[in-house]
């Protein structure tokens, strides 16, 4: 018995011996500030991001997390986003824990990257950021040419969203109560990665749960007077996918698309009454983005992004008892996609133009970039400019701007009272 | 952001391969072969110091951790600073008869992204050195030829003008390059611009490590901009015996110990 503490003593302290621990993060406070009447925006943001990471032999424990503030009430909030253990064998690596998965080629809008929910308080940011960590087993096999990933999450996650947040202009009143949890919680994912010429490919498969919910049933009463009581649930959806990387001459070309087909579960909470009727969907859309990159003798890199999404069937319709019912009263809900990007939620058909690049030695980094509203008129302008006099700080100046068509439906004219001008400091460490 | 990192690569080749275009005696080409020749390590593990200077004596500092084997065919890199580049990884994987592999993992964005391996004339890391500064350069897509011999401090060389030929794109008319007679290492070098204008000169020093003479350290001016770049190799270790199966996109995601 002593024998094996002294060994178990001298393996943990080889181990500490040849561990590593890093530490690092970023502190990043700002404040957002409306350009129509230079009001404060009162949304939570990330002050601190700390990243601590532990490591032996073929090991990893990482975590990632966040401290979230909110200027206004001065309350924060602790966040743990990111915490799994990493194994690295000869053939690949397994990761298990809570964690964010990035699938896609294109940069910021994914079609296929639907593993993780969103986080809509972030979805103006770019990069994991705007992602929420979930509890998944990963495990990816390379081989020379093509690498093989398969995710299983085994707990059903839904988006983040900002609910009766005054300051967002997108976010629902109150957060509407779900009757029809998953059945299937179980999601799985696939990638295959393979190299042709001088290209990348990839495809991808997923399953799993809608992360915004959408109407399964409702009451309608015979009294017109009477409310009307909608019951909410998440469609079951299946994603195959594909991306591309290739170079042409000084250009290069991004490519992704998505496929997905979704339908509303069978229900078992059967209500009697004349007035119960159950919506039964299945709906099969598309999203797609097509990216041309190219950058200038002066390191500025623009690039041209065309994003879009369309309805190719769509099967919706309300049952009594089982059995179709139709009424002039009772028209079916829009479709609207519970997985994929959320831009797609602003327009089918856009364009997105940026440019970044930085000045003076690293100094100063500048970035803008234009969506524009292929569709109807309709715009988001983001500028944004940063200043580094000291090496780990940064100030950073940024300015948003978005402009609708005048009708009170449309996405971009809900934002025009959030373009704002931000100014910030960040500190990494 | 990929556009200030997709130069990078290739620090080490400098050591081996800038050198490759020249040497002894006769002709400029047959001095290129005898560098070529020269014995290199069958892998490289380095850390290096870079420091930008503008033309105000402003300066800023970057550092990073890279292996390579088969001569630089294969090198991966690490970032360490500044600190917002922290975990930013580059994985490069030359091919004969294919383009090159360049594969960047971004942190921020837990992704890996693959980038451009074409736009040799691009700076790297916004320093004075592009991407073909740092490339090793094929014996037979350059003409070479031969100058009067000179001393740079004192140390006797060779100096041969390479001119790349129609098989290579290149960002400069012809380069003047420097070798020490008794060591085969390139000393000094003159580029010019597409305008035949003198737009760098590069002062290199070399290590002998084992049996090899190393570049330790490259002083690169922009005549143009006035302004310059100091890469230091800090700590440098040969034939360790780095496996070809650290080249994977996994070992992106861990910075090494």
């Amino acid at each position: 018995m002593k024998g094996k503490k002294i060994t178990t003593t001298l393996f943990l302290a080889a181990g500490l011996v040849q561990a590593q621990i890093s530490v690092s993060g970023e502190i990043n406070p700002y404040v957002m500030k409306r350009t129509s009447n230079s009001s404060q925006i009162n949304l939570p943001f990330r002050l601190l991001s700390l990243d601590i990471g532990y490591s032996f032999e073929k090991f990893d424990i990482k975590s990632n997390s966040a401290i979230e503030y909110r200027i206004k009430t001065k309350k924060n909030q602790y966040d743990l986003r990111e915490l799994y253990f990493a194994f690295y064998p000869e053939w690949g690596e397994v990761r298990l824990g809570k964690q964010i998965h990035s699938w896609g080629a294109v940069d910021a809008i994914n079609p296929t990257n639907n593993l993780n929910p969103y986080d809509y308080y972030y979805m103006f940011k770019v990069g994991a950021g705007t992602k929420v960590g979930v509890l998944s087993l990963t495990s990816t096999y390379y081989s020379d040419g093509f690498q093989f990933e398969i995710i299983v999450n085994p707990y059903f996650n839904k988006n983040r969203i900002p609910y009766n947040e005054d300051d967002f202009p997108l976010a629902p009143d109150i957060e509407p109560e779900i009757r029809y949890s998953p059945k299937e919680e179980l999601e799985v994912g696939l990638k295959l990665q393979t190299t042709l010429s001088s290209s990348d490919i990839s495809f991808y498969y997923f399953s799993g749960n809608d992360r915004a919910p959408s109407i399964y049933s409702g009451m309608f009463p015979n009294d017109p007077s009477a409310d009307v009581r909608i019951d909410l649930g998440y469609r079951k959806t299946t994603m195959i996918g594909s991306d591309f990387v290739a170079f042409i001459g000084d250009f290069t070309i991004r490519g992704e698309g998505a496929l997905y087909n979704t339908k509303t579960s069978l229900i078992d909470i059967a209500e009697s009454g004349n007035n119960f009727l159950v919506f039964s969907e299945e709906v099969l859309y598309s999203q797609y983005v097509l990216q041309f990159e190219y950058t200038t003798a002066r390191d500025l890199t623009l690039s041209g992004q065309f994003i879009g999404s369309s309805i190719i069937m769509d099967d919706g319709k309300w049952l009594k008892d089982g059995k179709e019912y139709s009424s002039n009263s009772i028209i079916n809900p829009e479709f609207s996609p519970g997985m994929g990007t959320p831009f797609a939620m602003f327009t089918n058909k856009a364009l997105l133009v940026s440019s970044n690049g930085v000045l003076l030695d690293d100094q100063i980094e500048i970035q803008g970039s234009i969506m524009l509203n292929l569709e109807s008129s309709g715009s988001f302008l983001s500028l944004g400019l940063g200043y580094s006099p000291v090496l780990n700080w940064k100030l950073e100046l940024a300015a948003t701007q978005f402009a609708g068509n005048g009708k009170s439906q449309d996405p971009f004219t809900l934002m025009e009272n959030f373009s704002h001008i931000r100014t910030g400091l960040m500190y990494n460490f | 952001m990929d556009k200030k990192y997709s130069i990078f690569f290739v620090i080490n080749t400098l050591a081996i391969c800038v050198s490759a275009s020249l040497v002894y005696g006769q002709t400029g080409r047959e001095i290129a072969i005898m560098v070529d020749e020269l014995p290199s390590p069958n892998d490289l593990s380095n850390e290096s110091t870079m420091v930008l200077t503008n033309s105000k004596g402003k300066s800023r500092t970057n550092k990073m951790i890279s292996k390579s084997v088969d001569g630089n065919k294969k090198q991966i890199t690490w970032f360490i600073e500044p600190k917002d580049d922290r975990g930013v990884a580059f994985l490069k994987i030359e091919h004969d008869n294919k383009d090159d592999e360049m594969r960047m993992w971004l942190p921020d964005f837990k992704k890996i992204r693959r980038i451009s391996s074409k736009r040799r004339g691009d700076s790297f890391m916004a320093s004075d050195l592009s991407y073909e500064d740092l490339a090793s350069r094929e014996i037979d897509k350059y003409i070479y030829k031969r100058k009067e011999d000179a001393k740079i401090d004192g140390v006797d060389c060779f100096v041969v003008e390479v001119r790349p030929s129609d098989k290579v794109e290149s960002s400069y008319t012809k380069h003047l390059s420097w070798i020490n007679k008794s060591t085969l290492s390139v000393v000094k070098e003159e580029s010019f611009d597409k305008r035949g204008e003198l737009l760098k000169v590069k002062n290199f020093t070399h290590k002998k490590i084992k049996d090899y003479y190393i570049m330790s350290e490259i002083y690169v001016e922009n005549v143009q901009k006035n302004h310059s770049t100091k890469l230091t190799i800090d700590k440098m270790e040969v034939d360790l015996g780095v496996k070809a199966s650290l080249f994977q996109e996994k070992n992106l995601k861990r910075l090494p110990r």
